[in-house]
């Protein structure tokens, strides 16, 4: 009983805490002083950094990435379609250090010890932590398609991180005379956001029938479905009947080799020639990772599903896109939803705590038109294996059958959505 | 501070009898995980997606349980809400009557609100009362709610067969509003 009690005055804190948010001043729990570091400042890492503010300001929150503003990927496809500036999806991690007291050092991690517990920055400074929260991302397997490395990236951009990329695409998409062809290249899973390439060709599609209605996109797929596809494919023949194809990995959409040169793709049994060519390339956890020692054979990061602890080394914790998180997709709602569960955890441990048992959500919204909205939606939990599974009867899709003023209302709420989560990663 | 005391002891009274029916997830790992969408601490940064801080836990729970049961409708939250046992709506419905209102921020013409307020003052003032800031048991805050939201609920509550709950007087008052009357509503309730 006295252990419950103690379990809830720790719940009790978390509340109280959330609330310094409208004012109240900053009211700690804990005694710890622990030192907790946090490498990657995406929906993952910076998520992590303001819940455990949160959870416990008696701990030291170090942040480290390179750039001082956040590009958010989630809504890049509008910006591809001209219907947003990429300015309403870049933020400031100031608020971070002004609301929560995160110290921000923007840098470039270098090099993880997980045996002398210390993370190295490009400038050479050393930053060494109790525990080690890595939220780096994905990295490209530049050694998967022929003729795709880094520098092919000029002529075929991937886009697939938000800044100068989607930027690119965006001009040579203005650039591309009516009647053009536009290709995408769809990678094999697991990837960073399934629907989104999907979503991409809708927003083209979307740009094009307005400027351009006599180009086409084509779509080549590396696998044979593809998420929300009944929801995409209805989409498409209500607003851009004719306009889009997609050919799946088995009937020829696997790609042999690009030649950015030529403009060209090949496959099997044909050569594609593109006027624009979006080449999404197929994916691993972000190199630090890797460098780390933090991936399996899989290219990914095995943690434990409750506390995102690391299996192979101690003390360091892996959230977002990298890690293997169970049922869990690679998005931004789950990788912040991740951290919240994470920070939980860390707080937890760093104060001999247990660690409360988990809950988690992810939603991803897809716009097909600016005003034709769809989404996918789960709830998890841990299974008595600690498996991350999505609770049964609960989630799911859009209905097939809604109205045109349910999808109305839905797109309305992808862009409140983007809203909220920025806000409430980074503000 | 004296609030914050307050509220925390409020709280570990609550969660205790919550332990009791043993709910495992606690009621912040639950509601923070709605945060997504409705905001930190259930404080909405986005239009058409409802500020749930400091709603009365019974409207809340009412709420979710309508969800749960496909009694209310819903392009969403029907979805979310068959996840939650009635043990973890209860808790999160205490964390978030536990949280602080801030009204929505929005920009809003003012000849358009003076004519949401004529309509309010006729039709819905009985109820909504204090602008629509007034809140109670059964009664949600609507004043300062987010101007989407309240328009999309509206809308919503004329069509026939769509599950959007009021009272049989409130689906009267609203019938036959044109759209541009619920937005002048909506924009007065926002502008609260
Ligand atoms: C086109 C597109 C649309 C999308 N739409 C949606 C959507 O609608 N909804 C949704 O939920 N998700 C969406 N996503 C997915 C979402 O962007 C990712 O899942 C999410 O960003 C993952 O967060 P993360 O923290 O794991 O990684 P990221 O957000 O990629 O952040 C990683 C960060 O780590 C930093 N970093 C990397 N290496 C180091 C290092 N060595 N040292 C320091 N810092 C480092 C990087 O600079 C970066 O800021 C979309 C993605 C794309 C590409
Ligand atoms: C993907 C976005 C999303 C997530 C996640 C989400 N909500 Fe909602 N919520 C909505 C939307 C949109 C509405 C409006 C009803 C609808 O269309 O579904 C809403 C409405 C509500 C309402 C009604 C408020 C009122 O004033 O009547 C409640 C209560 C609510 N949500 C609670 C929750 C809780 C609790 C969670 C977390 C367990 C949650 N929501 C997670 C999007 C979301
Ligand atoms: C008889 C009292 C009554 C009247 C009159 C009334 N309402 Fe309501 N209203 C309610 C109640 C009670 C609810 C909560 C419904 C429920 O969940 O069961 C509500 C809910 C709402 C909501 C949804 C709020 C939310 O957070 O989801 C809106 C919007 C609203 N009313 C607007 C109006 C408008 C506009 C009018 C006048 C045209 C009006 N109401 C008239 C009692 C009333």
């Amino acid at each position: 009983m006295l252990n419950m009690k103690r379990r809830n005055f720790i719940k009790a804190g978390g509340v109280v805490a959330a609330a310094s948010l409208a004012g109240f001043p900053f009211i700690s729990f804990g005694k710890s002083t622990g030192r907790v570091v946090i490498v990657g400042g995406g929906y993952g890492g910076a998520t992590a950094a303001k819940y455990l503010r949160l959870a416990d300001s008696n701990i030291k929150v170090t942040l480290i990435e390179p750039k001082t503003h956040y590009i958010s990927c989630p809504m890049s496809n509008e910006v591809l379609a001209g219907e947003r500036n990429i300015s309403s999806i870049t933020v400031s991690y100031q608020a971070l250090n002004t609301n929560y007291g995160i110290n921000l050092v923007h840098q470039m991690a270098t090099e993880i010890d997980p045996v002398q517990k210390n993370v190295r920055t490009a400038d050479g400074r050393n930053f060494p932590y109790d525990r080690l929260i890595v939220s780096p991302g994905v990295d490209f397997r530049w050694d998967a398609i022929a003729g795709y490395d880094e520098s092919a990236v000029a002529a075929m951009p991937h886009a697939w991180n938000a800044g100068n990329q989607t930027l690119l695409l965006r001009k040579q998409l203005v650039a591309m005379e009516d009647g053009g062809l536009v290709i995408i290249i769809a990678p094999p899973n697991p990837f960073k956001c399934p629907p989104g390439p999907y979503e991409r060709a809708s927003q083209i599609a979307h740009y094009l029938k307005q400027h351009k209605p006599k180009s086409k996109i084509l779509i080549l797929d590396q696998k044979d479905k593809f998420s929300k596809q009944g929801l995409f494919k209805q989409g498409w023949k209500q607003h851009y009947a004719g306009m889009i194809e997609w050919i799946p990995a088995s009937q020829d959409g696997k790609v042999l080799a690009v030649h950015p040169d030529k403009m060209m793709i090949e496959t099997d049994f044909e050569e594609h020639e593109g006027d624009v060519i979006n080449v999404i390339p197929p994916q691993k956890a972000g190199k630090i990772a890797q460098m780390a020692g933090l991936t399996d054979k899989t290219g990914w990061c095995p943690v434990d599903q409750k506390t995102f602890e690391s299996t192979i080394h101690k003390d360091v914790h892996i959230i977002g896109d990298a890690s293997i998180a169970g049922k869990m997709p690679k998005s931004g709602y789950a990788a912040s939803s991740q951290a919240k569960v994470c920070a939980a955890a860390v707080a937890a441990l760093i104060n001999g705590q247990t660690v409360a048992e988990p809950s988690y959500v992810n939603t991803c919204y897809s716009l097909i038109t600016p005003n034709h909205g769809v989404s996918v939606s789960a709830i998890y939990q841990l299974n008595d294996e600690g498996n991350i599974v999505s609770v049964k009867g609960a989630g799911g899709l859009s209905p097939m059958d809604a109205s045109a003023w349910e999808r109305e209302q839905e797109a309305n709420h992808a862009h409140s959505w983007i809203r909220n989560i920025l806000s409430d990663s980074f503000g | 501070m004296l609030r914050t005391i307050i509220f925390s002891s409020v709280l570990v009274s609550f969660l205790a009898i919550i332990s009791v029916n043993a709910t495992e997830r606690s009621a912040t790992t639950l509601s923070y995980a709605c945060a997504g969408c409705h905001g930190t601490a259930g404080v909405s940064a986005g239009t058409s997606i409802p500020s749930l801080a400091g709603l009365p836990s019974e409207y809340f729970i009412e709420a979710m349980q309508k969800f749960k049961n496909g009694k209310r409708g819903a392009t969403i939250m029907d979805r979310i809400a068959k996840a939650y046992s009635n043990e973890e709506i209860v808790a999160m419905a205490g964390f978030f009557e536990q949280q602080t209102w801030v009204a929505a921020s929005i920009e809003v013409d003012a000849e358009v609100v003076a004519q949401g307020q004529t309509i309010h003052e006729d039709k819905c003032a009985r109820c909504h009362l204090a602008a629509g800031k007034y809140t109670e048991y059964r009664l949600p805050r609507i004043g300062g709610q987010w101007a989407d939201y309240l328009y999309f609920y509206m809308k919503n509550a004329q069509i026939e067969g769509f599950k959007q709950p009021q009272p049989k007087l409130m689906k009267k008052s609203l019938e036959g509003l044109t759209e541009a009357e619920l937005t002048a509503l909506a924009q007065f309730y926002a502008a609260q």
